[in-house]
């Protein structure tokens, strides 16, 4: 019971300290950092074992300018790294059928961000998320195929302002329990 | 041509339309947000192209952008207080522009 208590502990104090990073050092994230994180990330539990997300590393100035150009959610300065979240929907809709391609995805790709923002942190590293983005554009810059459809972009880097905690609703307001 | 004032010019068209391209699925608050950035994106835009300005309204101007630099994210705390900020905010353009811009006797527009 100690050692769950302590997994427990250890796991709910990264959440409740991860922070939501947008001004990041110029300090370059190392590859194999980024490596660890996705090889634990490809683990992340997907609808009927759907495992239909790609990731797609930025690691190219030119490349991460011309994506922030199209990226309004992009605030902030500094030089992360970006992680394209793409799900290749082709693949959703053959295996998963149409609520794959549609929805499933989707919360595929929020689990995938969760998985990513707490191991970062607990290497040291920040994250933000962004979902204000033009995925016509993107899809453009990369060349992306038609099959692959970019989801969320994840900027990943070391922090440079860490900001103070967003309001949060307590939990009275957001659980009802059913005996 | 130079090559960084294109990049700086497409990069400010490319958040505009970027933004509308957004917005139709966006929280309703993300309007009033894009305008504001787009605000502060420009006057850099001025800056780094350059503009030839009067001092003073140089110095208006940055201070408008460092004022929106710090206030800007109040929509994620508090979005009665952004809504108060962008109030705020348009009221002191309007002195600015009252101030500085002698406008001729020409009928308007």
């Amino acid at each position: 019971m100690v050692i769950y208590m302590e997994k427990f502990e250890f796991l709910a104090e990264i959440i409740k300290n991860r922070r939501t990073i947008r001004y990041f050092l110029d300090k370059e994230v190392p590859k194999d950092m980024l490596i660890k994180i996705l090889d634990i990330t490809r683990l992340i539990p997907t609808g009927s074992n759907l495992q239909d997300l790609r990731f797609i590393i930025i690691n190219n100035r030119r490349l991460l300018r011309l994506i922030k150009m199209f990226s309004p959610g992009w605030i902030g300065d500094g030089n992360p790294i970006a992680i394209i979240i793409c799900s290749d929907l082709k693949w959703a809709l053959e295996k998963g059928g149409s609520y794959a391609a549609e929805k499933m995805y989707l919360i595929h790709a929020g689990i995938a961000f969760q998985t990513v923002a707490l191991l970062a942190y607990s290497l040291g590293l920040g994250t933000n998320p962004i979902m204000s983005f033009s995925r016509d554009a993107v899809k453009a810059i990369l060349k992306l195929p038609e099959n692959l459809e970019p989801v969320m972009i994840v900027l990943v880097g070391y922090p440079k302002i860490v900001p103070e905690p967003t309001p949060r609703l307590p939990l009275e307001k957001i659980m009802v329990w059913v005996d | 041509m130079n090559e960084k004032i294109l990049e700086k010019i497409f990069e400010f068209l490319a958040y505009l339309s970027s933004s509308a391209q957004g917005l139709f699925g966006e929280p309703r608050e993300y309007g009033p947000l894009r305008c504001v950035d787009a605000m502060r994106r420009f006057i850099d835009l001025i800056i780094e192209l350059k503009i030839p300005l009067d001092k003073d309204v140089m110095n208006e101007l940055k201070e408008l952008r460092s004022w929106i630099d710090k206030d800007i994210h109040l929509l994620m705390y508090d979005p009665d207080k952004f809504k108060d900020f962008v109030n705020k905010l348009t009221r002191s353009l309007a002195e600015i522009i009252e101030k500085y811009l002698s406008l001729s006797e020409e009928k308007p527009r």
